[in-house]
């Protein structure tokens, strides 16, 4: 029980070193569902802050809250590779994210953008003119990459049930 | 974690697959998976369901493992 | 293909990869399991984050990205408080947490912080901006301590009743 195991942990509300089994599963319910609502929140938060910061030429705003942005979509992709390598991604996304079209895709996406963004630069076009395409670019990795994950997440499935040697 | 061989050999006796198994009890067949390979440990609740619908006991599936 | 992917196929659904409806016992857990750890360290991070630009605003004189920030600021402190009241709501709060958190001391030195800060603020000693960065700090931090409070009263009570 849990006051047997008081004097074990460090005392941050985050740590669960002396939780029981059931402990730990209830935190890490509530854990995840405030992930997923922290996580929506902060990336739609983060892409309004990148076009005000941008639109008043706020230079330290923009390159943090680009930042940001990439910290977020690391944390989306780690969350989907972390997933992928059990194979517990959820099924539904696994299989709509999976599709090779998505690779191609997204992968002109990326051409395209990065082609525009270099030809910006070239012609000395202001920080704030490009910060979209930068945004566009990061978004278009993510897709790659996501897809990616989603491909693993369906390979580590079928390897689990195949060698099984099962129907 | 051990692999669960009896709980593969309970099912194979009844000649189920994991598909049906995992169909009967409400859960994924790569949970099912996961159990026989001792990559999973279940609730109490899918122990006892899983025991219905082979109808053995928990002594026989999941404990006792002399 | 439903038995490939392993699930029981709703229809109509747009998929998302947090979305836990699709997901059995185990991938539950295991997707939880995930989601805790990343919300660590993302609340970590994210904390951080609109603080610092939220100092940064201040002193270069940006008041919208400082309300911006501020607002970023006081969202991830209402996750930390949010995060407090599920897991008291089911006493599994961490208990050396609780404990210290529980403290009768906590919340009149919460309260005696805001009205010094106000103070200082007043005698323009502390600038305005940092008294209201403060003071969002203190009220999360006395709605911990109610709820580390709230935590240790329904561990007690689970306790109790199952005296024999």
């Amino acid at each position: 029980m849990s006051d047997n195991k008081t004097t074990l942990a460090s005392g941050t509300i985050f740590d669960e070193a002396g939780y029981d089994e059931m402990q730990k599963a209830e935190n890490h319910e509530i854990g995840f569902r405030l992930f997923r609502i922290m996580f929506f929140v902060v990336l739609l938060f983060t892409m309004v802050f990148i076009i005000v910061c941008s639109n008043t030429e706020n230079l330290a705003g923009t390159i943090i809250s680009l930042v940001l942005l990439a910290t977020l979509f690391g944390f989306y992709l780690l969350y989907a590779y972390m997933t992928a390598k059990r194979g517990i991604m959820n099924p539904k996304f696994a299989k709509s994210w999976s599709g090779t079209w998505i690779i191609v895709f997204y992968g002109i996406m990326l051409a395209a953008w990065s082609a525009r963004l270099i030809g910006d630069i070239q012609n000395d076009d202001s920080f704030y003119d490009v910060v979209h395409y930068i945004m566009w670019l990061m978004i278009s990795t993510e897709a790659v990459l996501m897809c990616l994950c989603a491909k693993k997440n369906n390979k580590v499935l079928k390897k689990q049930l195949e060698d099984d040697g099962e129907e | 974690m051990a692999k669960n061989l009896k709980l593969k050999s309970a099912r194979a006796a009844m000649d189920m697959s994991q598909q049906a198994l995992a169909e009967a009890v409400g859960v994924s067949r790569q949970t099912i998976n996961a159990i026989e390979k001792g990559d999973y440990n279940p609730t109490l609740n899918l122990c006892i369901d899983i025991c219905k619908a082979l109808g053995k006991t928990l002594d026989e599936i999941f404990w006792g493992n002399d | 293909m439903s038995d490939f992917y392993n699930t029981y196929e709703k229809e109509n659904v747009t998929p998302s990869i947090f979305r836990d409806e699709d997901f059995d016992e185990m991938q539950k857990a295991e997707n939880y399991k995930i989601g805790y750890k990343l919300f660590k360290i993302l609340f970590s991070v994210v904390s951080i984050v609109p603080a610092f630009m939220y100092m940064l605003s201040i002193s270069i004189g940006e008041t919208v990205s400082a309300v911006m920030s501020l607002i970023l600021f006081i969202f991830t402190w209402v996750m930390y408080v949010l995060y407090a009241a599920k897991a008291s709501e089911k006493g599994v709060m961490n208990p050396s947490f609780a404990k210290s958190a529980s403290a009768e001391w906590r919340i009149p030195c919460c309260i005696g912080f805001i009205v010094f800060c106000i103070i200082l603020s007043i005698c323009d000693v502390l600038d305005y901006k940092l008294t209201i960065a403060w003071g969002i700090m203190m009220v999360a931090n006395i709605f911990i301590s109610h709820y580390a409070k709230r935590n240790q009263k329904i561990v007690m009570k689970q306790l109790e009743d199952d005296e024999e």
